[in-house]
């Protein structure tokens, strides 16, 4: 009964996914600028005009396939950098940014996503953003550095720029397909009896309960 | 109904609806017939299942009517009016109702009552009888009764498909109606019944005109336009017409007004609640708390009131009930039927409340989330024990949606759990609490914080809710605190959000992020200086269901515990190197709980069956658990326990297949069940000896019916 209404519910028009997004990083590297220029520009969301932003949602369709995104916002502060595993529990997707102005805060980058493989293994879809691509005069990050250290940990990299809209959209396209392949790819190895994975929730899976000392900066590049 | 005589009562199920009721009621044969109270008592005993139960059968009557007796296929409904009995029988006298004789109606090959709520027939003066049952259309319950399809007595006709399948039962129903009532009743009733039929399509193929879609939203919910996940804007290239049009209806309904915003299916955004909104699990206090039962009386073995005032207080109710939004009279019909005990889901829910009530004495206390746990799986495991065993009635897919049903359900079973146990729940979570440490921990924590200037501990850069606005805060903490309703609760809670956001705001007008949230959140929960915040963020985060926890409302009671857990691990200035370990572990904890659950719920691996118990002259039917792992043969021990019987070889477990009883093999798995399309009905314990004299009777009774029907 309960897998019928499931059924039901995406029947009209084959599949609903929803997937968590959650946006790691520093504080001043434009996180919320860069989703609210997202969610904002496609569907003038009412939400935006009012008050919040650290909690967004944005519907698309992508491929015949409807997609619902959900997108937490974390605090990037050090002194809430405990709090990230209650926030990134469950989540398909990730979104680490940096700004290419900062050094730092690439580093910081590398800490969240040693964390993330650790607690919810290779199932989330990783990006790391080079944000305030305006500012390519003051880039203290290189591409081929931050792309190279994606590439070796799995993720994808992109550059964006919240201010002159430039990559954003690309960005969360892509995460959106490679998260509905992972959700396909893992709806086949469940079988075809499992109709409500798009909405199952993952577990965190907390495979090491050492304390979470802080991360000597770029101490971790090469793990993954 | 009653019998005074013997103080027993029996459910029946007649709106009191003169208009439409063609039928003259008399007690059933059986009753009628009974020579000793001990047989009363066990047809008592038997509440609703008597109805399908091989007693009640349904015989040719004293005067079988005769064809040359009908009435002819123009007479008008109206004219269809037995004149009152001058010397009225008492129990017509009791119903004070104004009936037709069988004989000018049971042509329908024996099938009973056509229902009709009185509070759809709205009266307009000066208008003419169509115009009110077009009135009646757009807002109707029908509700044909199918008691020729017991399960234990062989059906006539094929029994109705489970209430699920609204749609071939909206048929079945039509075909039922046609038969029974009078020609021009019968193409008012036709048409509306269509209507269902249609309506039950545009459910399941949201494409449809928008038209009739608009149709929908007028009768059956002001809330139906929201279920924009069947036709998200992201649709708009596969179906460019139809979702402008959508996507304008959802603009508008964003705009609704807030009063509205509490009743919705998902939690509404920050951005559309209004602080002043209330909330539904608090204004109970302006219900008057003896508020009368819907439809079914109280509960047996009770004497119940006075007939009179029965009468006017069902009136009185059912009249309530028409001005409450769908969604709110699908939780005033759930609670009613929680609390009859004579119904198989009341007696489930008020066995559960007793050992409840039991299990949260301050001795027997175990963990809080254990608690809580096993109050979220009742809910889960009563909420599909509903769907189930349409008791409910109307049924809920003439109310609601397929897709507001699981929300108001979800409601409904709060107000019928968790609003009984209210005190003890949180009584219990406050002993649990300061046994174990933690509720001192976090007034410790509180402290130290409040101590240590929290505006700099947490580095708030933003403008923070002043003196008044954190009166406010508090207050809203409160009412969360007296909230019975997760949903409620985290209501509040986003409540509690938007204040914190418009003071940020003030100070600046950017929008923010988490970054200058959720430092300016942890502010507000120190100047709070309530630690019993940490008892209701527990209560929401094991009780919301998990499509909760994904949306906006998941995302802020997230942040609130985020906060908690830090002002917990907060060390005076230094800077936090981890959560406490014991906060790492129960959140993994949590999350792996939760993360199953999703997965049990839609796959339950246990199931409440009924079971009818037959020994000589008593029966009795018990609602048991069967779980996953249990066989038949376990399930036949269990029954063995549970009726009390002394010697468990004598007795099997059977079930109804074509109308005779056939032993239930020891190895049935309760997936075989339904498989078998055993889940609504009744299974039969009795003894093995009594297997062929039980079959023999109903061979007789099936003969009766057709007989009555030819």
């Amino acid at each position: 009964m309960a897998a019928a209404e499931s059924l039901g519910m995406a029947a009209a028009g084959g599949k609903t996914y929803s997937f968590k997004v959650v946006l790691l990083g520093e504080g001043c590297v434009g996180k919320t600028s860069l989703v609210l220029r997202y969610c904002e520009n496609k569907f003038n969301d009412k939400h935006i005009t009012t008050l919040q932003a650290s909690f967004l949602t944005k519907k698309l369709n992508i491929t015949g396939k409807r997609v619902n995104l959900a997108i937490w916002d974390t605090a990037g502060q050090e002194r809430f950098h405990a709090l990230g595993p209650i926030y990134y529990r469950d989540s398909n997707g990730a979104i680490l940014v940096y700004d290419v102005t900062d050094e730092d805060s690439f580093q910081k980058v590398k800490n969240w996503v040693k964390e993330l493989r650790k607690m919810l293994g290779n199932e989330i879809c990783l990006c790391i953003v080079g944000n305030k691509i305006d500012l390519e005069k003051e880039r203290h990050v290189s591409v081929e550095e931050a792309e190279g250290y994606a590439e070796s940990v799995g993720a994808k990299h992109y550059h964006t720029s919240a201010k002159l809209n430039k990559g954003i959209e690309e960005l969360f396209l892509d995460l959106c397909k490679r998260m509905m392949e992972t959700a396909q790819a893992e709806e086949r190895s469940r079988g075809n009896g499992a109709s409500h994975t798009s909405t199952a929730r993952r577990g965190v899976q907390i495979v090491d309960d050492e304390p979470q000392t802080a991360m000597p900066a770029g101490g971790c590049c090469t793990s993954g | 109904m009653a019998l005074p005589k013997y103080d027993i009562s029996i459910p029946c199920f007649a709106y009191i609806c003169r208009d439409v009721l063609p039928f003259t009621l008399e007690l059933p044969e059986a009753i009628a017939k009974a020579s000793s109270h001990k047989q009363l008592e066990s047809i008592s005993h038997m509440g609703v299942e008597f109805w399908s139960s091989h007693l009640n059968v349904r015989g040719p009557r004293n005067e079988p009517p005769a064809p040359d007796k009908l009435l002819p296929p123009s007479s008008s409904p109206q004219d269809c009016l037995t004149p009152i009995d001058p010397n009225p029988t008492p129990f017509q006298e009791l119903c004070r109702i104004q009936t037709r004789s069988p004989c000018e109606l049971d042509y329908g090959g024996g099938k009973g009552l056509c229902f009709v709520n009185p509070l759809f027939l709205q009266d307009y003066p000066g208008r003419n009888t169509m115009h009110r049952r077009h009135n009646f259309k757009t807002s109707f319950k029908v509700r044909v009764s199918t008691e020729n399809s017991s399960p234990l007595s062989p059906p006539i006709l094929p029994p109705p498909p489970p209430p699920l399948l609204a749609k071939a039962k909206c048929k079945a129903r039509l075909k039922a109606a046609k038969q029974m009532i009078p020609p021009i009743a019968v193409q008012a009733s036709e048409e509306a019944i269509k209507n269902t039929v249609e309506e039950a399509t545009d459910y399941m193929q949201p494409c449809d005109s928008s038209q009739k879609k608009a149709k929908v939203t007028s009768t059956l919910s002001p809330t139906a336009e929201e279920d924009d996940y069947q036709m998200p804007k992201a649709l708009q290239k596969a179906q460019p017409k139809i979702l402008e049009q959508k996507g304008q209806e959802e603009d508008e309904e964003e705009e609704d007004d807030e009063g509205l915003v509490l009743e919705q299916r998902h939690a509404p955004s920050l951005s559309e609640l209004d602080s002043s909104s209330s909330l539904s699990s608090l204004d109970e206090t302006e219900e008057s708390p003896e508020r009368p039962p819907l439809v079914r009386g109280t509960s047996n073995p009770i004497m119940p009131p006075p007939r009179k005032s029965m009468s006017a207080l069902r009136k009185m109710s059912a009249a309530f009930i028409s001005f409450f939004t769908p969604e709110k009279r699908v939780a005033r019909m759930v609670e009613d039927l929680s609390r009859d005990r004579r119904m198989a889901f009341g007696a489930l829910v008020q066995d559960f409340l007793r050992q409840q009530r039991e299990a949260l004495k301050p001795h027997c206390l175990t963990s809080a989330v254990q608690l809580l746990q096993d109050l979220r799986l009742f809910i889960n495991q009563a909420k599909a024990f509903l769907l189930e065993c349409g008791e409910l009635e109307p049924p809920i897919e003439t109310v609601l949606t397929e897709n507001e049903k699981d929300q108001a359900l979800e409601k409904a079973m709060f107000r019928c759990v968790l609003k009984p146990l209210k005190p003890q729940i949180d009584a219990a979570l406050r002993t649990l609490h300061k046994q174990d440490g933690s509720f001192q921990r976090m007034v410790d924590s509180l402290q130290r914080a409040n101590g240590a200037s929290p505006q700099k501990l947490f580095g708030v850069q933003v403008g923070v809710p002043d003196a008044q606005g954190m009166e406010k805060i508090k207050h809203k903490l409160t009412l969360m605190q007296r909230a019975y309703s997760p949903i409620d609760k985290v209501l509040l809670l986003l409540q509690i959000c938007k204040l914190i956001y418009k003071t940020m705001k003030n100070k600046s007008g950017q929008e923010f992020g988490a970054d200058d949230f959720l430092p300016a959140l942890s502010y507000v929960m120190v100047l709070c200086n309530m630690p019993e915040i940490s008892l209701e963020v527990e209560y929401m985060m094991e009780l919301l269901e998990s499509s909760w926890l994904t949306g906006e409302g998941g995302y802020y009671l997230t942040s609130v515990y985020a906060s908690l857990s830090l002002i917990q691990s907060q060390p005076e200035d230094v800077p936090p190197n981890g959560l406490t370990n014991q906060a790492r572990e129960s959140l993994k904890e949590w999350s792996r709980r939760r993360s199953n659950e999703t997965i049990s719920q839609k796959d339950l691996h246990q199931r409440f069956i009924k079971v009818l118990f037959q020994d000589g002259d008593n029966s009795l039917v018990k609602t048991l658990v069967w779980k996953t792992a249990l066989n038949g043969e376990a399930m036949a021990q269990l029954c063995a326990v549970k009726f009390g019987v002394d010697r468990p070889e004598d007795y099997s477990l059977y079930w109804r297949r074509d109308g005779v009883l056939t032993p239930l093999p020891p190895n049935t798995q309760i997936q075989d069940l339904q498989s078998m399309g055993v889940s609504g009905v009744p299974l039969i314990y009795q003894a093995s000896s009594q297997d062929e004299r039980s079959q023999k009777l109903n061979r007789g009774s099936a003969v009766d019916l057709t007989e009555a029907a030819s």
